[in-house]
């Protein structure tokens, strides 16, 4: 819990405190004051908007975890894209195949131009994190409360039906799971996304901490792949503090299950996914992806 | 090694005429707060000085000098963020100045907070006196060069208004700071507080 919210439960516990010491209501009650307190918050980051695109890949390096995320600072909105691994995309150079194969092939410039081929959206930036990488910045930032819908048992761990609290660990097994008893692919991306509002909500009850944000920057730089230099990704990091996680709308593009000539399961997703560009415009998705 | 120094910024001298005369000391511990800053007997008897200290862990990567320095440069740019939002002389219009440290995005998204991030909702006082200015500094260090920092603020006012009444100003929450070609800038700030008298929150 924050200082600032300490402090003011603190101030709230006094004056109850006080309003109960009141002897007998023939004695006028003491005037107990609040004082309204007030809060600023900003960080400068470019114009205050940006595009990241963030990828998790797995032991053979494919992203199969793909979300965009569009930081609205100055409006305080937020929208995750979730994208499946399976989307069949044209991909430059390479031809048609599977967009969890976009950064092992080209790395994040290849990554980001198909993500933005997808959705019309182009990443401003490109973070990549492998398992390691995502335990690690986990570990940091804490135990992570996750919503779930529907409960199941991976990789020894046991999910429940609603609020789940995961170390780095299970937090890794929960996001990998893809069973059809959860609903594939879509299901996994928005996993994912549960997740990362969990991650968000921990990240925020701490980011006030005395030397939190120093920590885990230095562990960010040590557990994701980008461009950024240590400075930019300080300022992103303080940037997604600004984030309000009940201002987060999430959604998940989805299309049409095939199977390629060499029999690999795959998702067309539709003409319509390219539209989520222009929903996604004011950073609102209150209607989730178009269909 | 503790440290004390007045706050001489260069050019900021004519904006700082109050404390010019009060002269705002900055306290730089040199050390953690395990060790705490042995407290100076002030050389007026209403200074109070900006008390700066590396958090515990706070300066992984810093020789003990090199923190020590990184402690009082950023002490200096809070005692002129302090020195031109909350002090100097009363009753006064402009607040502004307090912004000069802060990188241009920060300074326009600070003027729309401008209640909070200075003391412009007491400057009908008469005086604004400091009664604790505490900041603890955690440093941000990558493969040995200083990045940037957060600082963690913890201040306390009195505003004197017209009438001799008096109003406890506090400001508690944390400026980010970048260090970029030798010189540290305010990027972002999360700051929270009340001037005695319930503050009006910013239209969104």
């Amino acid at each position: 819990m924050s200082r600032r919210v300490l402090r003011g439960l603190r101030v709230v516990v006094v004056g109850l405190v006080a309003l109960l010491l009141v002897p007998d209501a023939a004695v006028r009650p003491p005037v107990v004051s609040l004082q309204a307190t007030a809060t600023a918050k900003g960080v400068d980051y470019s114009d205050g908007q940006v595009w990241v695109l963030v990828l998790g890949a797995d032991a053979e390096g494919h992203t199969d975890a793909i979300q965009l995320v569009g930081i609205d600072a100055p409006r305080r909105r937020t929208v995750v894209i979730g994208i499946p691994r399976d989307a069949w995309v044209d991909t430059p150079g390479e031809g048609f195949q599977r967009i969890n194969e976009a950064y092992a092939d080209g790395g994040p410039y290849l990554a980001g131009r198909v993500v933005e081929a997808v959705t019309g959206i182009a990443p401003d930036l490109v973070l990549w994190v492998d398992a390691d990488g995502f335990v690690d910045l986990l570990d940091r930032v804490g135990p992570v409360d996750v919503r779930t819908p529907i409960g199941f048992r991976t990789e020894g761990v046991t999910i429940r039906p609603g609020r789940n609290t995961f170390d780095p660990e299970e937090a890794l097994a929960y996001v990998r799971y893809r069973s059809s008893d959860i609903g594939d692919d879509y299901a996994r991306s928005a996993n994912q996304q549960r997740l990362m509002a969990g991650a968000l909500a921990a990240l925020e009850d701490q980011e006030d901490g005395i030397g939190f944000m120093e920590a885990a920057t230095a562990t960010a730089l040590g557990a994701v792949e980008t461009d950024l230099g240590p400075a930019d990704l300080y300022r992103l990091a303080q940037l997604v503090t600004t984030v309000e996680p009940q201002q987060v709308d999430t959604c998940v593009l989805t299309g049409t299950p095939d199977v390629t000539s060499g029999g690999a399961d795959v998702i067309i997703l539709g003409a319509a996914a390219a539209g989520v560009s222009e929903d996604a415009a004011d950073f609102r998705l209150e209607d989730g992806c178009p269909d | 090694m503790m440290g004390a120094m007045a706050h001489t910024r260069p050019g900021a001298a004519s904006r700082h005429r109050a404390w010019a005369v009060a002269g705002l000391l900055v306290l730089v511990s040199g050390c953690t707060p395990s060790a705490p800053p042995v407290p100076q007997p002030a050389p007026t008897g209403e200074q109070v000085a900006l008390e700066v200290s590396t958090a515990p862990g706070g300066a992984r990567g810093l020789e003990p000098g090199e923190r020590t320095a990184l402690e009082g440069e950023v002490g200096e740019l809070l005692s002129a963020y302090l020195a031109d939002g909350f002090l100097g002389d009363y009753p006064r219009e402009r607040f502004v100045g307090a912004f000069d440290d802060f990188t241009a995005g920060a300074a326009a998204l600070a003027a729309e907070d401008i209640r909070v991030l200075t003391a412009s909702g007491v400057s009908e006082a008469s005086a604004v006196d400091p009664r604790s200015l505490e900041a603890v500094v955690s440093f941000l260090v990558e493969d040995g060069e200083v990045v940037g920092a957060t600082a963690h603020l913890d201040v306390a006012l009195e505003a004197t208004m017209d009438d001799g009444s008096t109003q406890r100003v506090t400001r508690e929450g944390r400026l980010m700071l970048l260090h970029q070609r030798d010189r540290w800038a305010v990027f972002g700030f999360d700051l929270a507080g009340d001037d005695g008298t319930p503050l009006e929150e910013d239209a969104p």
